[in-house]
């Protein structure tokens, strides 16, 4: 079947209504969905059973009652939100008051859509380079699963990621010369924060090296430059403290000292065939993720990794005339990947639940509304939003007033409590002189301070 | 320059052109849509001696028997709600679920004689089928308002939000409806098959019993399925005020999303052999 892409290129990818592989526009949307909904039962569920080890979604619920509730400068001093306040993203703002309204669950929803889009931006330019509409669907497939996005949705949450999905519109947008498509999607890749500075300016040199996005390379390189280069004077946000683990003092090395030699490596990959400059990119996002944080921190199953996945796919789509030949290699490959994905759901999800999570339910169906509590990072964010109070964890350099109410599950710990502050808290709840316990069961301790708390009592 | 200005005004006009025209397409395809659900609703009715009434009976009657058997005879308890008002409180949004879905199932293969003289989107079968029990649910919804009046319910303001939430069950109702209506053209089983369905997909619903009191792992169960997930809210809403499982609503928005472009997927792809199998 003959038919002809939107550039005016006469194409043989069919008219979408003959194949599984070769879905049609209503079929590419309900395969996003698809995505989305399976993601999003995961996380409710997992959330549900309060699921963990470290829960970053409690960093920014508490992010986004601090802000709904008028108390932003409270996000540098609370240790939930300090590394939150310092990426700079702009779109807790707007996410605040959303969910303030919509609830924990709309982040799930939505971030699993914003990430699935993702898929359906690398189909397109699969399309518009004239792949067969399988290698497409396979690839986009592969970056669906690709376990880093999908710990990000189902065991976190992190805003962050959705820049995987952003930076594929970006290019989609850029191939298809719609300056204002282009735009917003920059536009919003701001919103995200510094985290995803570099992606940006990696994605502006792709473009940069492709024949047909010279000028929106450059724009996406001008515009990343001047906007964080204004941000780090201070002038489009607050200066707020620096306490993330990338700095954009990086950031802006990275720009002005590895910019040059970054485009004159790339320029001698600047071909569409096995190894494309993509290839170089992805090796980049790869090579800054052990940089800045540890090999482990590179591993395709935690959040860090995540900005590989655009880079890693976009190389598979330039390669995609030889992925096509290897047809039953790579769904072979999409078959392990998806078993590996299901060994790690069950290792990952099912395991560290805490037995106890009725207790930890009822003691917390007995904390009043409006009162502070202090507990574990993954607890928290069965509180709601719209408390007044927000409660903090339990590492803390603040005097912790009295009347406040303490949830322990010392059987699990969520990285951020350590055993000795755990050891320290469980030492008060057991001294009537400090506090009265309101529930005790399975290991779930529920008591109230009766008197303020000062930090050095927890050993911190 | 001049040239390429012009191009991209005439293009601009072109755009709006097409924009018009489909609107005016989707104008009256909205329109057959109503005259077909309008339709459906007065040939249904038509010929029985009690007409619309039915659309209230058929509630009634079944409230009475369950609140007899599961409130008076098993003593179930759903306190401080009484149980036939807690149970019509589920049923009433189950059925027009249900209902949808049943008279989706038959409505292309049903209609074949239609099919066969003019030319319009075969999806506008099952949108009207659902669409006019959509109007019969109005009714019984009105029922369920008299018997809230009757036992003297307190009903709260959160009940504002049922109209958000049933927009929702329209378009996961939809959704289905469009899956079935075109697999039952190819395979008349599914109408079966979908009355079995339906009644395990019931008793895995919150209709009957109420969500506390079951083991966590149940519960859960029973929220992911996403029509459980919405009647559990709707009666949440209505009776106590407040949510108590918001994010389980979530994934029911996101399977619903899935159903609705999947069903229609589904449809178009099967639509070009309607003509071959009837």
């Amino acid at each position: 079947m003959i038919s002809t892409l939107n550039d005016g290129t006469a194409t043989n990818r069919g008219n979408g209504q003959g194949h599984l592989l070769q879905p049609d526009r209503f079929a590419r949307w309900a395969w996003v969905w698809a995505y989305g909904a399976v993601v999003t039962t995961l996380a409710v569920v997992r959330h549900s059973l309060y699921v963990v080890h470290g829960y970053s979604l409690s960093g920014y619920l508490a992010a986004f009652s601090l802000i709904t509730h008028g108390r932003p400068e409270e996000l540098l001093t609370n240790p939930l939100t300090r590394a939150i306040a310092s990426n700079h993203s702009w779109i807790i703002w707007i996410l605040a008051p959303l969910v303030s309204v919509l609830g924990a669950g709309f982040l799930f929803f939505f971030s699993a859509l914003v990430v699935g889009s993702g898929a359906l931006a690398l189909y397109r330019v699969g399309q518009l380079w004239q792949l067969e509409p399988r290698t497409s669907a396979i690839i986009s497939s592969l970056y669906l699963l690709y376990p880093s996005l999908i710990a990000a949705n189902i065991y976190d949450f992190h805003p962050e990621v959705w820049a995987a999905s952003l930076l594929l519109w970006l290019v989609w947008f850029a191939l298809k010369k719609n300056w204002w498509g282009f735009g917003i999607m920059l536009v919003l890749m701001t919103g995200l924060g510094i985290p995803v500075a570099g992606a940006l300016m990696l994605t502006g040199i792709g473009l940069l090296l492709s024949k047909k996005s010279v000028w929106f390379g450059a724009t996406d390189l001008t515009f990343t430059v001047l906007y964080w280069s204004l941000e780090h004077g201070g002038l489009i946000f607050p200066h707020w403290a620096w306490t993330g683990r990338l700095s954009l003092r990086t950031v802006l090395y990275l720009m002005w000292v590895l910019l040059p030699p970054s485009v004159a490596a790339v320029t001698l990959f600047r071909r569409r065939s096995a190894l494309n400059h993509w290839w170089l990119l992805a090796g980049v996002v790869l090579a800054w993720n052990i940089a800045q944080g540890s090999v482990a921190d590179t591993s395709p199953f935690t959040d860090h990794s995540a900005l590989l996945a655009p880079f890693g796919a976009m190389a598979l789509l330039a390669s995609g005339t030889i992925f096509g030949r290897f047809g039953k290699w790579a769904l072979l490959w999409s078959t392990g990947w998806v078993v590996l994905m299901g060994g790690y759901l069950y290792h990952s999800t099912w395991r560290p639940r805490p037995a106890n999570g009725v207790e930890i339910a009822a003691a917390l169906s007995l904390v009043p509304k409006s009162s502070l509590l202090v507990s574990q990072s993954y607890i928290l964010p069965h509180r709601g939003v719209t408390d007044r109070n927000w409660p903090t964890t339990v590492i803390t350099s603040r005097i912790i007033p009295n009347h406040t109410y303490v949830l322990l599950n010392p059987e699990v710990s969520d990285g951020y409590s350590t055993s000795p502050i755990l050891t320290a808290w469980l030492n008060i709840a057991k001294s009537p002189a400090k506090s009265r316990i309101r529930y005790h069961a399975a290991g779930v301790w529920l008591f109230q301070l009766t008197r303020p708390l000062p930090p050095q009592s927890l050993g911190g | 320059m001049v040239h390429n200005a012009s191009t991209s005004t005439i293009r601009r006009w072109e755009w709006w052109n097409r924009l018009a025209k489909r609107l005016q397409g989707a104008g009256l395809w909205v329109e057959l849509t109503r005259n077909l659900a309008s339709r459906d609703v007065e040939t249904r009715y038509k010929h029985s001696l009690l007409g619309l009434y039915w659309a209230i009976i058929n509630p009634l009657v079944t409230a009475a028997i369950f609140g007899f058997v599961f409130g008076v005879i098993f003593h179930v308890s759903t306190k401080p709600i009484p149980y036939v008002v807690f149970y019509l409180g589920g049923l009433t949004f189950w059925n027009f679920f249900a209902n949808g879905v049943m008279s989706a199932v038959g409505s292309v293969s049903g209609n074949a004689a239609l099919l066969a003289k003019i030319y319009f989107p075969r999806i506008v079968l099952p949108t009207a089928a659902v669409l006019a029990r959509f109007i019969d649910f109005l009714f019984s919804l009105g029922v369920l308002v008299v018997f809230i009046l009757l036992y003297r319910v307190p009903v709260h303001w959160t009940s504002l939000w049922i109209p958000g939430i049933l927009m929702i069950q329209v378009f996961f109702t939809l959704g289905i409806g469009y899956m079935v209506a075109a697999l039952n053209v190819l395979y008349r089983d599914v109408t079966q098959l979908m009355g079995l369905l339906l009644m395990v997909w019931l008793y895995f619903s919150p209709v009957m019993y109420r969500l506390s009191g079951h083991p966590q792992s149940l519960q859960i169960i029973l929220l992911i399925n996403p029509v459980g997930a919405m009647i559990e809210v709707e009666r949440n809403v209505i009776f106590t005020g407040h949510v108590l499982h918001p994010e389980y609503l979530w994934v029911a928005i996101a399977w619903t999303g899935f159903v609705f472009l999947g069903g229609i997927a589904l449809f178009k792809r099967v639509e070009p052999l309607f003509a071959e199998v009837m």
